[in-house]
C-alpha cells in the first residue's frame, strides 16, 4: 500500500503541536509584510509519527540489510556515537557563545585534529568542510592560494580516468582546466601519460589510493616524485582510507593535501544522503592557508590549557562554511576513533581488505574480473559475461534487492564496462559474506537460464523498477494541490 | 544495431547532421548519437535570431544518464527552431533525421560545408 | 566492531590461498608501511567513552542552563520530541543516498515532502533536496545566477550575515569576479545605492537577507523592481525561516532564487552543525539548480513512486560540466525539517512565528524603556534588534554573563560603524520572566546583583 503524502492526509482543524499560551501583550503586526496564506498540512502527532515510521520501513539501510556499496564504506554505525552527540553539553551549544563557555567543545575539536593528523601523516587539520566534495573544494582553493602567493599561475588539475566525479567537478567549479590521465593495465596511473601531462601549468594531481578500482597504485612514491619535480602538488581523495588505516599514511606517500570522509571511514551515519563531514589535512607549508577559524591550543599563564578560535590568519582562504564544521558529526567521529585505539584502527583495514578479497576469489568464476590481483577494501566485477544474455549490471543490481541485499555500486568507475563495485566493510560477518556469494552465484545462473526474470527485477520491493525517463521528461519535484 | 546514415546529408565528428537547401541548413543529431544517449529527456536549443559559430556548442541534449553539447555544424543565424521538441524530446529518439530536426541556420559562410563529413566517412567513424 | 572470528579469518585466508593477512598488503611499498601502531589514545569501551565525553560536555555551558538572547543566524526553538524519535530510526539514519529508488522510497518520499514544504514556505515552484548550510546555499545560488545571466558581477548587501558573505567570497576566490558590498542606510540595504550601482554595472545578482542580519525587514518589492529593470536576479537568503510563518515569503515578492537555512526547523543549535541549507527557485530555472532533486514518477506497474531526477546535471554524471561539485546533501536534517513542519502544521507554525514576534517586541519596549539600552534603527523588525550599550559592548556582555544572561551578539567586530552595539534575539522559548529579569538587571545596572535570571 502506498503511503500518501502529508498534504493528502491533512485535515483542516486537526490539532497538532501545542505551544504555551502567549505570556506577553500583543504587538501590532507589520501589515505591509504579512503573509496571506500558509499552505502547510494539518496533522496530529500520531498522523506524523505513523507516516514517517511507515516511510522508514520502505528503506533498505545498514541497520536492516547488507549494503556492499563500493566507494561508500557502509560499515555499521555504532549507536554510542549518536548518544554522545546528543548530550546537551554538545547539542545545546550556540557557536557564538563566549569562548570560556565552550572550552569542552574546542578541546574535543583539537583532540580530533591531532588524531586525524596522526592517522593521515599530515601536519595540520581543519574540521570545517561539511563533506568530501566540500573538502576537495577547500583543498583546491588552498592550493591555488599557495601558487598565487608564489606568483605562479597554474591553471590545470590532473585527474585519473577512474576518479570520482566530484574531483573534476570541483576543479572545474573553481575555474581549473581538467586533464584526464588514463589508467594502465594494472589499474594504476599510466606514468608515461602522467609525464606527458605534467608541466609548469599543472597545479595538482588528484588521486585516491587505493583507487576506485580497489587497487593500490604501487607507483605511488614515483608519482609523488614526478609531480613534485614539476612543482605541482599532490591531492589525496580520502574516500578509500578504510583500506589502509593503521597500515600506511597518505602523508608518508608524498601527499600534500588530504580530505577524509567521516561518513565513510569513520562510521558517521549516511542519513539517506547526508549530512557528512570532510575534514582536510595539509603539510606544514600549506598550514597558513587553512580556512577560518583555526582552533588552537594556547597555554594560559600557570593554569590549564585554553582553547581558542583564531581568526587572525592573513593568508587564510577565508571561511568555507558558517561556524565551525559539522560539529555533532565530529563528536561522533572522535568517539568512533577513540573506541578503536591503534590496534582497532589497523584491524579495520585488515578485515575490510580480507573480506573483499574473500568475496573476490569466490565470485571470479562467475563474473568477469577485469583486474585479477589482490584488491584492497573493494573490488570490481564486470557483468560482461551476463550481457551476452542481455542481462546488464543494472538488472543484477535490481535482482539483488529481491534477495534482501542492497546492490553494489554500478557503472562506476567509467573505465570498466558494466561495473559492479563491491565493498563489504569489516563489520560484516562471514555468514553474511557467504550468503552474498550464494546469491550472486544464483543470479549469475538466472542470467543464463532465465534472463527475463533478472531483467524484470525487482519484484519484492515496495515499488518495482521506476521510470527514470518519465521523471526527467516531466519533472514533478513539488506537490501542488 | 543498424546505424542509419542517410546519404543525402553531411555530418560532423560530434554526431550532428546537416541538410542543405540553398543558403539554409537544417541541423539535427544522428541515429548513433540518440542511441548512445538513450531516452532523451530534455533539449536546450539555440535561440531564434541568435548567431552560431561552426563547431562551437550552441545547445544541450540531455538523457537520463548523460548530457551532451550540440555543436553548430556551420556558422550563421538561427532562423527556425523546432519547438515541438520542448514537449516531445522523444522525437529525437524516434525520428532523428525527420521529425527530430532541431534548428535551421542561414549560413554566413557556405564554404564551411567542405570541412564536414560525407555519409560513408561518418559511417566509418562510428563503426571504428 | 569487526564481524569475523579468529577461526573465520583462518578459513577466509585459506579460501583466498594466502597464509597471513600481511600478504594482502604486499603491494604497499615497505618504506611507507607503518612499523608501529598509530600514536592515538588506547581503545576505550562504551563505559569509558560515556564518562570522558560527559566530562568534556560538562566543560561547556549549555543554553538551557542560562538565559539566552543569542541568535545571529542560529536560533533556539522548541523541538517536538517526535522529531528526534523519528530521525533516530536506523532505516532513515543508516540508509545511503537513494540512487536505487526501489530500495529507498522512504528517504525519497520524505525528501519530496521536504521540497514541497520548502516551496510552500518560501513561495517558489522548485526546491532542491538540501545543501550543506545556508551560507554555502547562498554561494551556490550566486553561482547559479552567474550561470543563468552570463554576467560576471555580484552585489551583496552588507546586512547579509557576516559568515555568509565571507563564504560567498571564498567560493569566488581567485575567479577575478568583482563582489561589491552595498552600503546600508539605517540598517537596511540602500535602494539608492543599489540603483546607482546596477545602472552602471551589469550584475548577475543582488544578494540580500530577509529578515536581515540586523533583524530588519528589507524592502524586497522595491529591490526586486530595481533588479528587474537592470536584468539582475534578486537572490534572497532566509536565515530564519520561522519568520515566514508570519511574513510574506520572498517568492511572492520578486525573488528569483531563495537560499535558506533550515536549522530553525527542528534542529538544535549543535554548536554550528550539521545544519541544513536549501535553494528554491521558479520553474524557469529548475534545470540550473545545483544538488539533488527528488521527483515523482511511476513504476513499471503504474504505481506512484519517487526517484532522484535530473541527475545528468550532477557531478557523478556531468563531472567537470556539472552544475556544482556537491555530492552529499543534508538529507537527514532535511527530513527533520519535514517532520518539524508537519508536527507544527499550519496553525502551530503560525503560532510559533507570531510568539517570536510578540515576545521580541515586548522585550524591545521593556528594555529600551529603562534607558540603559538605546535603539539604533527605526525600521520594522521580526524577532531580532540592535541596541546600543551604555559601556563597551564586551564589558556590558561580561557583566550580564555573570548574571547568567547571554545578552546577544556583539556587533563591534562585524559592524564597527555602529559603535558599541549588540544584536538581541527573542524566540518563543524565552519566557516573560526571563525578559522581565533582564529588564530589572538593566534598571539596577549600577547595582547588579548576583542572582541569575533563571530563578529571578
Amino acid at each position: 500500500m502506498a503511503e500518501p503524502l502529508l498534504f493528502e492526509k491533512s485535515v483542516p482543524g486537526r490539532p497538532g503541536y501545542q505551544l504555551p499560551t502567549l505570556d506577553v501583550p500583543l504587538e501590532p503586526l507589520p501589515t505591509d509584510d504579512l503573509r496571506k496564506d500558509l499552505e502547510l498540512p494539518e496533522l496530529s502527532e500520531l498522523d506524523v509519527v505513523r507516516h514517517f515510521t511507515r516511510l522508514s520501513q520502505l528503506n533498505f539501510s545498514i541497520d536492516t540489510h547488507f549494503y556492499p556499496l563500493g566507494s561508500c564504506t557502509m560499515k555499521y554505525n555504532p549507536k554510542i556515537n549518536d548518544e554522545l552527540a546528543g548530550l546537551p553539553g554538545f547539542a545545546d551549544l550556540h557557536p557564538f557563545q563566549p569562548e570560556h563557555q565552550i572550552q569542552g567543545a574546542l578541546e574535543l575539536l583539537v583532540l580530533l585534529q591531532k588524531i586525524l593528523a596522526e592517522i593521515t601523516g599530515m601536519d595540520a587539520v581543519s574540521l570545517q568542510p561539511a563533506a568530501g566534495a566540500h573538502g576537495e573544494l577547500t583543498g583546491l582553493i588552498m592550493i591555488r592560494a599557495y601558487f598565487r602567493d608564489r606568483g605562479e599561475n597554474r591553471h590545470i588539475v590532473l585527474v585519473p580516468d577512474s576518479a570520482h566525479g566530484t574531483n573534476p567537478a570541483t576543479a572545474a567549479m573553481l575555474g581549473f582546466k581538467v586533464v584526464q590521465i588514463p589508467s594502465n593495465a594494472r589499474g594504476g596511473v599510466d606514468l608515461e601519460a602522467l609525464d606527458a601531462a605534467l608541466s609548469p601549468d599543472v597545479a595538482a594531481l588528484m588521486l585516491t589510493n587505493p583507487n576506485t578500482l580497489g587497487l593500490f597504485d604501487e607507483n605511488t612514491l614515483e608519482i609523488a616524485k614526478r609531480v613534485h619535480a614539476k612543482g605541482g602538488l599532490l591531492y589525496y581523495d580520502g574516500a578509500n582510507l578504510n583500506a589502509i588505516l593503521g597500515i600506511a599514511r597518505p602523508g608518508d606517500f608524498g601527499f600534500d593535501v588530504v580530505h577524509l570522509n567521516l561518513h565513510k571511514t569513520f562510521s558517521i551515519p549516511h542519513g539517506g544522503g547526508g549530512p557528512g563531514a570532510g575534514p582536510i589535512g595539509v603539510k606544514a607549508f600549506l598550514e597558513p592557508y587553512l580556512p577560518l577559524p583555526v582552533i588552537t591550543e594556547k597555554k594560559q599563564e600557570a593554569s590549564s590549557i585554553h582553547y581558542a578560535l583564531d581568526e587572525n590568519r592573513p593568508k587564510s582562504i577565508g571561511r568555507v562554511k558558517a561556524y565551525y564544521g559539522n560539529f555533532l558529526h565530529l563528536v561522533r567521529g572522535l568517539a568512533y576513533t577513540l573506541a578503536q585505539g591503534p590496534g582497532g584502527l589497523r584491524k579495520i583495514a585488515e578485515i575490510s581488505v580480507l573480506n573483499a578479497n574473500y568475496l573476490m576469489q569466490a565470485l571470479k568464476k562467475y563474473y568477469d574480473l577485469p583486474y585479477d590481483r589482490i584488491c584492497k577494501h573493494e573490488f570490481i566485477l564486470s557483468a560482461k559475461r551476463q550481457k551476452a544474455h542481455n542481462v546488464r549490471a543494472l538488472d543484477i543490481a535490481k535482482r539483488l534487492l529481491d534477495y534482501g541485499i542492497h546492490p553494489p555500486t554500478v557503472y562506476f568507475p567509467l573505465i570498466v564496462a558494466e561495473a559492479l563495485m563491491i565493498e563489504p566493510t569489516e563489520t560484516e560477518s562471514k555468514e553474511t559474506l557467504d550468503r552474498f556469494i550464494e546469491v550472486m552465484i544464483k543470479i549469475a545462473e538466472e542470467a543464463e537460464k532465465n534472463p527475463e526474470l533478472v531483467q524484470g527485477a525487482p519484484y519484492s520491493t515496495p515499488v518495482s523498477r521506476v521510470d527514470d525517463v518519465l521523471a526527467a521528461r516531466k519533472p514533478n519535484v513539488c506537490w501542488c494541490s | 544495431m543498424l546505424n542509419v546514415v542517410p546519404e543525402d546529408r553531411l555530418y560532423t565528428k560530434e554526431h550532428e547532421w546537416i541538410s542543405i537547401d540553398g543558403k539554409k541548413a537544417k541541423v539535427g543529431v544522428t541515429d548513433h548519437a540518440e542511441e548512445q544517449l538513450g531516452d532523451i529527456v530534455y533539449i536546450e536549443l539555440p535561440k531564434k535570431g541568435g548567431n552560431v559559430k561552426q563547431m562551437t556548442p550552441c545547445g544541450v541534449i540531455e538523457s537520463v544518464k548523460a548530457v551532451s553539447e550540440i555543436y553548430a555544424p556551420v556558422s550563421g543565424t538561427v532562423i527556425e527552431v523546432n519547438s515541438t521538441l520542448n514537449d516531445h524530446p522523444e522525437k529525437v529518439n524516434q525520428d532523428p533525421y525527420g521529425e527530430g530536426w532541431m534548428f535551421v541556420v542561414e549560413m554566413s559562410n557556405p564554404s564551411e560545408v567542405s570541412s564536414l563529413l560525407k555519409a560513408p566517412d561518418y559511417l566509418g567513424l562510428v563503426k571504428a | 566492531m569487526i564481524g569475523a572470528t579468529p577461526s573465520e579469518i583462518k578459513q577466509m585466508l585459506s579460501a583466498i590461498g594466502i597464509g597471513a593477512i600481511d600478504e594482502l598488503f604486499s603491494d604497499i611499498p615497505e618504506e611507507v608501511k607503518l612499523k608501529k601502531g598509530l600514536k592515538v589514545p588506547p581503545a576505550m569501551s562504551e563505559q569509558e567513552l560515556r564518562r570522558s565525553f560527559s566530562e568534556l560536555a560538562k566543560k561547556n555551558l549549555a543554553l538551557a542552563d542560562q538565559t539566552s538572547f543569542l541568535g545571529a543566524g542560529v536560533y533556539r526553538h522548541d523541538i517536538p520530541s517526535a522529531v528526534k524519535a523519528l530521525i533516530s530510526r536506523g532505516e532513515f539514519a543508516t540508509a545511503y543516498t537513494p540512487y536505487q529508488a526501489e530500495a529507498s522510497q522512504g528517504t525519497l518520499q520524505s525528501i519530496y515532502e521536504f521540497q514541497t514544504l520548502i516551496c510552500k514556505l518560501v513561495g517558489m515552484d522548485v526546491a532542491n533536496a538540501s545543501h550543506y548550510d545556508g551560507a554555502t546555499s547562498l554561494a551556490e545560488a550566486a553561482l547559479m545566477a552567474l550561470d543563468i545571466t552570463g554576467k560576471e558581477n555580484l552585489l551583496v548587501s552588507r546586512a547579509v550575515h557576516p559568515h555568509y558573505r565571507q563564504v560567498v567570497g571564498t567560493y569566488f576566490h581567485g575567479r577575478n569576479l568583482p563582489i561589491k558590498e552595498t552600503p546600508l542606510f539605517e540598517g537596511l540595504t540602500s535602494t539608492e545605492e543599489v540603483e546607482a550601482y546596477l545602472s552602471k554595472n551589469p550584475t548577475a545578482a543582488l544578494l540580500v537577507q530577509y529578515p536581515n542580519f540586523l533583524g530588519l525587514l528589507e524592502p524586497l518589492e522595491a529591490l526586486a523592481s530595481i533588479c528587474k529593470k537592470h536584468g539582475t536576479l534578486l537572490v534572497v537568503a532566509v536565515v530564519e525561516p520561522v519568520a515566514l510563518g508570519l511574513l510574506k515569503p520572498p517568492g511572492e515578492r520578486g525573488a528569483s532564487i531563495v537560499a535558506g537555512e533550515g536549522q530553525s526547523l527542528g534542529i538544535p543549535p549543535s554548536f554550528g552543525g550539521p545544519h541544513v541549507g536549501f535553494i528554491a527557485t521558479t520553474k524557469e530555472y529548475m534545470r540550473r539548480i545545483p544538488g539533488r532533486l527528488v521527483g515523482q514518477t511511476l513504476d513499471s506497474k503504474g504505481k506512484l513512486a519517487y526517484t532522484l531526477t535530473l541527475q545528468a546535471r550532477e557531478q557523478h554524471i556531468r563531472r567537470e560540466k556539472a552544475t556544482s561539485n556537491v555530492c552529499t546533501n543534508q538529507s537527514l536534517c532535511a527530513v527533520a525539517n519535514a517532520i518539524y513542519l508537519s508536527l507544527l502544521g499550519k496553525e502551530g507554525f503560525k503560532e510559533v512565528s507570531a510568539q517570536c514576534y510578540h515576545k521580541a517586541h515586548y522585550a524591545f519596549r521593556q528594555w529600551t524603556k529603562t534607558g540603559a539600552l538605546k535603539p539604533l534603527f527605526n525600521a520594522p523588525f521580526y524577532h531580532e534588534f540592535v541596541l546600543r550599550t551604555p559601556i563597551k559592548a564586551s564589558e556590558f556582555m561580561n557583566l550580564m554573563e555573570k548574571e547568567k544572561i547571554l545578552s546577544g551578539y556583539p556587533l563591534t567586530q562585524d559592524y564597527p560603524e555602529f559603535g558599541d552595539a549588540i544584536l538581541l534575539t527573542v524566540t518563543e522559548v524565552n519566557r516573560r520572566e526571563e525578559i522581565d529579569c533582564f529588564t530589572r538587571k538593566l534598571e539596577e545596572a549600577p547595582r547588579l546583583t548576583r542572582e541569575g535570571c533563571l530563578h529571578g
